[in-house]
């Protein structure tokens, strides 16, 4: 039934991020539209539901990720759809930014997005079918001060989208990215209610971005009909 | 344990699977010997992938083996594992020995 409420009836979706924000969002909505969801993400879970399992672990340890796909290849029978949404954010101008914090967002959101991308992939190409979504950030575009390092990590990873798009395409497995802008969450909250706001007004649609928003986009990119539709990034709100 | 028998058996499972995307008269002939890698490979570079994928997948699935067959070690080597399937099963027993 593509399109109504079990449009996910019988799919198996990982999201990694999975316990607040955009990931948990995400999660639920798939879960409502029948999916089985796996969630990724450094606590215990946040979701509750008969179809979602959780994995407690941080992405950008290569060897926790490989275990978990490990279980999760056992466990099912397929792996349809992966989003890659856990990331990490410490706002601060360059001249300040602590090596530790740098380091943490070059490993969960470019290679922890590498090493989740490649194991779900694996699981992917057996049946030559998948699609794989990066929720990137209008940082990577708009270039904001104080982001430098979360905004060249999302732009990085807009880069390996396109590259593992070539690479999967053989797989029938299609990779795209969804550029979001302000949303309400955790990690926005650590930003300055003024700069976020100065953003938005910057924006040719300057308003948060809702649920609504990314599920329609995220939709369009998981749906079997999207199978000629890869390496693209869409962002919300007229950013470009 | 796995033997050697069973990962070969592995192997050959997953070069029949890419036989069927190939035209009969392209078909891989498939022993220990065939080359997968390098000179004289039968194999092009998206269907090497595609094998060491499909057969550290169906290690994990149908032995319960969880191993990396892409790892350091595998990169590092003079005579890379993926040479042959004599090689890659030696590469398989060997890394099935220390999982």
């Amino acid at each position: 039934m593509p399109g109504g409420a079990a449009r996910y009836e019988s799919r198996v979706a990982v999201v990694t991020g999975a316990r607040r924000g955009i990931g948990k969002a995400i999660a639920s909505h798939f879960l409502a539209q029948g999916a089985q969801v796996v969630g990724f993400a450094r606590g215990e879970p946040t979701v509750e539901h008969e179809r979602y399992a959780h994995f407690a672990l941080d992405i950008g340890d290569d060897k926790a990720v490989r275990a978990a796909f490990h279980e999760i290849g056992r466990r099912f029978a397929s792996l349809d759809i992966l989003v890659n949404n856990a990331g990490v954010l410490t706002s601060q101008y360059a001249l300040l930014m602590p090596a530790s914090k740098a380091r943490e967002m070059v490993t969960t959101n470019l290679l922890g997005t590498l090493f989740v991308s490649r194991e779900a992939a694996k699981l992917m190409s057996r049946r030559k079918y998948g699609r794989i979504i990066n929720i990137g950030s209008m940082a990577a575009a708009l270039e904001p001060v104080g982001d430098s390092v979360y905004a060249a990590t999302k732009a990085a990873a807009m880069t390996l989208a396109g590259v593992l798009a070539k690479e999967l395409a053989g797989f029938n497995i299609t990779y795209n990215t969804l550029g979001v802008t302000a949303f309400p969450s955790d990690m926005l909250a650590q930003l300055p209610r003024e700069k976020i706001e100065a953003v938005i007004a910057t924006l040719p649609l300057p308003r948060f971005a809702t649920e609504d928003d990314i599920f329609n986009v995220v939709d369009f990119f998981a749906s079997e009909r999207s199978s000629y539709v890869t390496a693209q990034a869409v962002f919300l709100g007229g950013v470009h | 344990m796995i033997t050697g028998n069973e990962v070969e058996a592995t192997i050959f499972a997953a070069l029949a699977a890419l036989n069927t995307e190939r035209v009969p008269g392209d078909q891989i002939k498939i022993s220990s010997k065939t080359l997968l890698f390098g000179a004289g490979a039968q194999l092009d570079s998206l269907q090497l992938v595609s094998l060491i994928t499909d057969v550290e997948v169906a290690l994990n699935t149908e032995h319960g083996l969880e191993i990396s067959l892409a790892d350091d070690r595998a990169l590092e080597r003079a005579e890379s594992p993926y040479t042959s399937v004599a090689t890659l099963r030696d590469y398989v027993l060997e890394l099935a020995r220390e999982a």
